[in-house]
């Protein structure tokens, strides 16, 4: 029996733009079990930020369904959604803007605490405080800190010691360290996967780095332009890829290894942007296999083998 | 030493400071390098290495009055670029040496049409008539994988990857013997990264120009160079053909390095980071500059500065532990 | 991306946030934002003169009243001493009542200065809540503030200051009314433009995510982090309203006779202009230093606070 803490169903998003319809998520469904963490994995303008936001409804995805714990978070009013935000937290990508520069280290823990009413008084928040600092290894002496002061690795640590001040239960991590230096890059990564065992946090990470979501991930979901276009668990994903285009992505990661080289897939061509879409393959245009078909009709996610979807009408000839 | 070992850039003992309200930042301290011709070489490290400032005053940039070379020699082919005048640097720059910057957005201007940017540095340097050069500047275009048709386009109309290729034809407009690429594939997309990488490892060899590559990333090390200097609070700690560095790892921050990186390859389920951050650098450790972070670091570190010293014909590293009898480092060298 | 981003910063411009980003380690980093803008006010050496000598002016609108007896020395006639010129007595000279234009002058300082900084005040409370509704909430709400300040900015500012003093009497207060609304739309739009910049930032949309209310985020986090704008543009406004308050006066719908108001002060040597020209050259040159001065202080402190010009 598995216990399923957030499903997404049928998500899309689409925002107006000069040139039309910009379909930035279309269609997105996945689901998570409590205490994993779910992948998602793309090149930018591929929407996987979109999705986080639609989420948390940080912006208000067009159509579709969010359940978190059972309750279809899109439905509530926006009083009940702040409510809500206790139970899920966000950690940016950019430690340098999302953290207000005139707060100390210590007044930005505090404020989640403060506005939602986690504890009261003014020493036992004092304490939690330092306690939190504590926990993302944070050295006490920068408590009076501004976040200027401070590296990316630390100001991350901040933020993310924000999102476990209201004791969430699930954390939608964007691109957190892809703004890091490798060697604190590995650090954040640890911390979040060691507060992940303490804590039994759900996670959603988003990123466009493959060894790193390989790394921390159960399940993978790899989309192009506002698609899924095959999810798997990290393991079989990165050993059995089945869509051309996470071949060719996981053939691009240059790896620091020189035994490892291996058959380049080059993609010709670049990313477009989904504008008034046709039913067609989102990828048909940089796809190397692309048949008649796939300029026909877009190809549904077919499970091929036990948790493993992949939407691609290769599948049908073989 | 026959022609092909020709040495067309020697780096000696370059120091590099900022200076701004009394404090002083050793951007660069006291490095060598040498680029043979027709070579890549890797200068690999993280925020704060010293890197870019080292690219910059290859090329006479570091930005006056804050910035100051305060030491060393730049030697390209026979003339040590510290004592020429502005003058003489414009007519190197561009034609001799030429730098690819990191971010395509901001490299081109958004009022030129791509095909005049390229031309521009053709009429500066080689003194033919405009409409020649827009020829050539079209012709480019075509050499780097965009339509010749384009030429007339603004920046704006081209996406990332697009402009990081102009930004190429650019910097090869006018041959130059030296390319300096600053980044270039850091902004882009894993897809369109591999295939800026391969064009620029074709046009390498294809216009005979040796390179210097910074970059942060290992994996594209391994992709298109030929020799790795790694560089740590402006020095360089390690410094080997890339077998030396990949296979033969000698100094512990190479190493933390590598196992910072999670591996694709391999099902790690911890990572081992380097600890702390990166040194203040108007206050940079007494001793080896990597000490304080170093696992290996001892009480002779913290006050002995080591040198660069050869190992092998290739190879040279800058870490005292190697004077303690049987030291080596963790991870497993084949 | 970002990374890319950090590294030109650090290669670029600075190698100063270089080293406060990564100055973790070391303990002395402690500087609060206050006391960097002032370093940086500090370098701009032409500013701190000028800050110095407006301190100066400050402090004589401050003590006016115990420097000199206003019945006394500011509005008692003496009409035997009248139109002298400069003189060891009268370095100003006196006027064509024989008042002594030092005293004038000098107390004049305490009424522009004050009727300035009071309408600013005006000005800034209410455009800034005006601009800051507009700016974050945009929408509907932002298009009627925005279509309302664009019609009032339409008509010159003179003319409205005029038309409103008209309507509601000669009177000091009215005046600082008067010149505050005037200047509402300035603020309207500096306030906007500064907060719909700050709105965009991801630490607005962290606050969000915490379950921060709209107000809560408007008032604690995007008015704080605009503010250095908006008092930039407050000081070059004092400079703007001694002008505006004087030329008001000067054409007689400033403050009331016999307010030695510089404006005023200006109107009435206006008719001795031929043989007493100090009666208007002194006051003239009061208002003259002082919005320069004010001016200087206001784009050194601009400069401060531009993180861009750092260096």
């Amino acid at each position: 029996m598995t216990d399923t803490i957030l499903e997404v169903k049928d998500m899309k998003k689409y925002f107006n733009s000069p040139k039309g319809k910009v379909h930035a998520v279309d269609g997105v469904s996945f689901s998570i079990e409590r205490g994993s963490t779910l992948g998602i994995v793309g090149e930018s303008g591929c929407g996987k930020s979109t999705i986080g936001k639609s989420i948390l409804r940080l912006t208000e995805p067009s159509d579709g369904q969010v359940f978190f714990e059972g309750k279809d978070i899109t439905e509530i009013s926006k009083r009940e959604m702040r409510r809500l935000r206790k139970d899920m937290q966000i950690v940016f990508q950019d430690p340098y803007s999302s953290l207000n520069p005139r707060k100390t280290v210590s007044q930005a823990i505090r404020e989640p605490i403060v506005i939602n009413n986690i504890i009261k008084g003014k020493d036992a928040i004092n304490d939690r405080v330092v306690e939190l600092m504590e926990m993302v290894g944070l050295d006490q002496r920068l408590y009076n800190t501004y976040p200027h002061e401070l590296d990316g690795g630390r100001r991350q640590r901040i933020c993310i010691a924000r999102a476990l001040a209201v004791e969430p239960k699930f954390i939608l991590c964007d691109e957190p360290v892809s703004a890091l230096d490798v060697s604190i890059q590995a650090q954040i990564l640890n911390l979040m996967k060691d507060l992940q065992e303490q804590l039994g946090l759900t996670y959603i990470f988003i990123t466009h780095d493959l060894s790193v979501v390989k790394f921390f991930s159960d399940r993978i979901i790899v989309m192009y332009l506002g698609k899924v276009v095959e999810t798997a668990s990290a393991d079989d994903l990165f050993k059995n890829p089945v869509h051309p285009y996470t071949q060719a992505l996981l053939s691009s990661i240059p790896v620091p290894d020189l035994e490892a080289r291996k058959e380049r897939i080059m993609l010709s061509g670049e990313i477009s942007s989904p504008i008034n879409p046709k039913n067609e393959c989102r990828f048909a245009k940089r796809c190397r296999f692309v048949m008649d078909v796939c300029h026909e009709s877009a190809p549904d996610l077919t499970e091929i083998s036990e948790g493993h979807c992949v939407a691609c009408h290769l599948l049908k000839t073989k | 030493m026959n022609s092909n070992d020709k040495k067309v850039l020697e780096v000696k003992n370059l120091t590099v400071t900022y200076e701004s309200e009394g404090s002083v930042v050793e951007a660069v301290n006291g490095i060598n390098l040498d680029l043979t011709a027709r070579k890549t070489v890797g200068l690999v490290g993280e925020t704060g290495a010293g890197k870019t400032t080292t690219a910059l005053s290859l090329l006479g940039l570091v930005q006056k009055p804050q910035g100051h070379v305060k030491n060393g020699k730049i030697i390209i082919n026979g003339k040590n670029i510290l004592e020429m005048t502005e003058k003489e640097l414009e007519n190197i720059r561009g034609k001799e040496i030429a730098m690819i910057f990191q971010d395509p957005m901001t490299a081109l201007n958004p009022v030129m049409t791509v095909g005049d940017q390229i031309a521009e540095s053709i009429v500066k340097h080689e003194k033919v008539k405009y409409e020649e050069a827009f020829a050539k500047a079209s012709e480019l275009l075509e050499t780097v994988g965009i339509d010749k048709a384009r030429a007339k386009e603004y920046p704006h109309q081209f996406s990332g990857g697009m402009r990081q290729r102009v930004v190429i034809a650019i910097a090869l407009a006018c041959r130059p013997g030296i390319l300096i690429a600053d980044e270039p594939t850091t902004a882009l997309d894993v897809t369109i990264q591999a295939q800026v990488l391969d064009m620029m490892k074709k046009l390498k060899d294809e216009y005979e120009t040796s390179m210097i590559m910074i970059t942060h990333d290992l994996g594209v090390v391994a992709e298109i160079c030929d020799e790795v200097a790694v560089m740590y609070a402006g020095h360089i700690l390690e410094y080997g053909v890339l077998e030396d560095i990949f296979n033969r790892t000698k100094h512990p921050y190479t190493e933390g390095l590598f196992n910072s990186i999670p591996d694709i390859n391999d099902d790690k389920i911890r990572l081992v980071p380097i600890d702390g951050g990166m040194p203040d650098p108007s206050n940079l450790p007494k001793g080896c500059v990597f000490h304080p972070r170093c696992p290996y670091a001892d009480e002779k570190c913290k006050t002995e500065k080591p040198e660069l010293k050869n190992i092998s014909e290739t190879h040279q590293v800058a870490c005292i532990a190697y004077d303690r009898p049987g030291f080596s480092l963790g991870r497993s060298n084949s | 991306m970002l990374k890319a981003g950090n590294e030109m910063q650090a290669k670029t411009m600075n190698i100063k946030t270089r080293k406060t980003t990564m100055a973790g380690d070391s303990t002395s980093l402690q500087r609060s934002k206050a006391s960097e803008v002032w370093l940086q006010f500090r370098k701009n050496k032409g500013a701190v003169v000028a800050l110095i000598l407006l301190i100066l002016i400050v402090l004589v609108a401050l003590f006016s009243d115990i420097i000199w007896d206003y019945k006394d020395d500011v509005i008692k006639q003496n009409i035997s001493e009248k139109l002298q010129g400069p003189s060891l007595a009268h370095p100003f000279g006196t006027d064509h009542v024989g008042r002594d234009m030092v005293a004038r002058v000098g107390y004049g300082t305490r009424y522009s200065l004050s009727i300035a900084l009071a309408s600013v005040v005006i000005a800034v409370i209410a455009g800034g809540i005006l601009g800051a509704i507009a700016g974050y909430f945009g929408g509907w709400i932002e298009n009627i503030i925005m279509r309302l300040t664009d019609i009032f900015t339409m008509i010159p500012s003179a003319l409205m200051a005029i038309g409103i003093i008209v309507i509601i009497g000669i009177k000091t207060s009215n005046l600082v009314i008067a010149l505050g609304i005037t200047n509402i739309p300035v603020f309207t739009r500096i306030t906007r433009a500064s907060v719909m910049t700050v709105r965009n930032c991801e630490y607005i949309e962290a606050s969000r995510a915490i379950g921060a209310s709209e107000l809560y985020i408007l008032f604690v986090h995007a008015l704080p982090n605009s503010m250095s704008q908006i008092f930039v543009q407050a000081t070059l406004a004092v400079g703007n309203c001694i002008i505006a308050a004087s030329s008001l006066s000067f054409i007689g719908v400033g403050v009331p006779v016999p307010t030695p108001e510089w404006g005023a002060l200006l109107s009435m040597g206006r008719s001795y202009i031929q043989s007493a020209p100090y009666l208007t050259l002194f006051p003239g040159l009061a208002i003259f230093v002082t919005v320069m001065l004010i001016n200087t202080v206001g784009d050194g402190l601009r400069d401060a606070l531009d993180p861009k010009l750092k260096q």
